[in-house]
């Protein structure tokens, strides 16, 4: 490493070496050859600022913004400038729904026996952020409720779009009819940050020998959504693996599966077979019911029932793989959603719709809960 | 008596650098080095030098100040109080005058009499300068409208 002298310290050495070396013996204030000397000296630090910081910026673990850029560029890596995906109704993340009725009487389409919400529908999320439904979606006019895909309005808000379980909660259209995304919804990335792109680029040294173990990580770490992989050695025979992508919400939308299969399938050797998959999804739904007195408003026990609903959600949202349902998780965070409920009774739980002794429940190491979505109403309070 | 025997780089009154007969940078009499040195003082303002920030006798100060006795007295004062502290020359052998020529301009004469090392003689002797012109003698015009100091060449 350079070692960086002073303006001071250059000048005394060149004033010793005149002293020594010449027929100047004047170095006061005032002396033309003092007043030389200190100048170089003065340009020479900064040249040695500049030295060291050039230096600094050739090598990997201290470069950063364009030299870091740079470096990339030998590799054929650019830095990721930040996307915005979008959830589609066939993940069945985002919903609108009537809990009295049916959806038609609000929200009526072209047919008197379809209703439709339309494109460009503006949902907002009780983080501050804007989505819009980016395809129209027709429905019977039977239907209760409704699946839609949802986008980002502003595709430059980076991970600030990404909202919690149940945060979407108001919307543009006929107020009586409600909205809900029942899971974490990530879709936002920000634009790649020194650390993260250093990494990469230190990643991609070994990832270039196809096939690796980085390689593979590096394919499946390439797309919003995915907080880790499990990789399983001859799942399937000799010469294959399995990859189980860890997503950061319960589920992961089926594209992205599909992009890491295609990612990873480029690196994989002829003759490997590889499967990517998710975690197995264990739809869970609860019946439960609050005690709150006799008497009070009842818009105060609907706000109550709501919070213990959204209450209940995050719960078994932020349950890792692999975790288990604890009953009296569920009751003490219902108690402490709302101080004017006295009581609470788990009436029913459902894994796979299918009603089970109320009791803790313990998921496989490959298995992930989620609100059973094939109910108009899996967390039912009353 | 100051006795003078310091030598410097030599410049012109332009403040180019003089090179000798045989191609080399020339090295000034001391006669030479207190007249270089008292002109940078003069000509230099505080803030200037990146090295030495407090260096010069600061007299652009006076700028638009009225060209009479008691400004005067204060440049005078000034001029000498820098010489002094930069230890350049000593001071009860230096005369400083400030002296108006227009209304709004003043001459600087600075006049440094002492023991000055002969450089020529072989013998290392000192010429003594003592008489009224002898020694060094700068003179400058201060224009108070401009504030920019100017030496007076010869």
């Amino acid at each position: 490493m350079l070692e960086k002298r002073l303006s001071t310290q250059i000048a005394a050495r060149g004033l010793r070496n005149l002293q020594a070396n010449s027929n100047i013996t004047f170095f006061g204030s005032g002396s033309i050859a003092k007043i030389l000397v200190e100048t170089m000296a003065i340009e020479i630090e900064s040249l040695y600022d500049s030295i060291d910081l050039n230096l600094s910026q050739t090598r990997l673990q201290t470069a950063s913004g364009v030299f870091l850029d740079l470096i990339a560029s030998q590799f054929g890596l650019s830095r990721f400038s930040g996307g915005m995906g979008s959830v589609q109704a066939r993940d069945k993340v985002v919903r609108f729904f009537v809990t009295r009725g049916r959806l038609s009487d609000f929200l009526g389409g072209s047919s008197p026996t379809r209703g439709e919400i339309p494109a460009g529908t503006e949902i907002y999320s009780s983080t501050g952020i804007t989505y819009e439904v980016t395809a129209s979606a027709v429905f019977p006019a039977t239907a209760t409720s409704v699946w839609v895909s949802v986008a980002p309005s502003d595709v430059a808000v980076g991970t600030r779009a990404n909202v919690p379980a149940g945060a979407m909660n108001r919307h543009s259209l006929n107020a009586s009819v409600q909205v809900e995304n029942i899971a974490t919804l990530i879709l936002g990335t920000n634009a790649e940050t020194d650390d993260e792109y250093r990494l990469r680029i230190s990643q991609h040294i070994n990832a270039r020998v196809s096939g690796s173990r980085t390689a593979v990580f590096q394919a499946a770490f390439s797309f919003p959504g995915v907080s880790d992989i499990r990789i399983n050695n001859f799942r399937y025979g000799a010469g294959s693996f399995e990859i189980l992508v860890i997503p950061s919400t319960a589920r992961l939308p089926n594209n992205i599966i599909e992009h890491i299969r295609t990612e990873v399938s480029r690196i994989v050797p002829f003759g490997i077979r590889v499967e990517v998959r998710g975690p197995e999804i264990v739809p869970v739904n609860l019946v439960v019911s609050i005690d709150m007195g006799e008497g009070g408003l009842g818009e105060t026990k609907d706000l109550a029932r709501e919070q213990v609903k959204q209450e209940i959600r995050s719960y078994i949202g932020e349950i890792p793989m692999g975790g288990e349902l604890i009953l009296n998780r569920i009751r003490s965070i219902a108690l402490q959603s709302n101080s004017a409920i006295k009581d609470i009774n788990i009436q029913q739980l459902g894994i796979h719709c299918r009603p089970q002794v109320i009791a803790n429940y313990s998921l496989r190491s490959d298995e992930i809960f989620d609100i059973s979505r094939k109910l108009a109403e899996p967390i039912m309070v009353v | 008596m100051a006795i003078y025997a310091l030598q410097d780089i030599e410049v012109t009154d332009d403040g180019d650098i003089v090179i000798d007969e045989f191609g080399e940078i020339k090295i000034a009499s001391p006669l030479r080095t207190v007249a270089q040195a008292i002109d940078w003082v003069l000509l230099t303002n505080k803030g200037e030098l990146v090295a030495e920030p407090s260096f010069g006798a600061n007299i652009q100060s006076f700028y638009g100040d009225s060209n009479i006795g008691t400004t005067h007295q204060f440049m005078e004062a000034s001029i000498i109080q820098e010489l002094g502290m930069q230890g350049l020359v000593e001071i009860e052998s230096t005369d400083i005058d400030v002296v108006p020529i227009e209304t709004d301009e003043a001459t600087i004469l600075i006049h440094t009499k002492g023991n000055f090392l002969d450089t020529e003689s072989e013998t290392g002797a000192f010429t003594r300068f003592i008489d009224q012109f002898d020694g060094v003698v700068r003179a400058y015009i201060y224009p108070f409208t401009s504030g920019t100091i100017k030496p007076i060449t010869t």
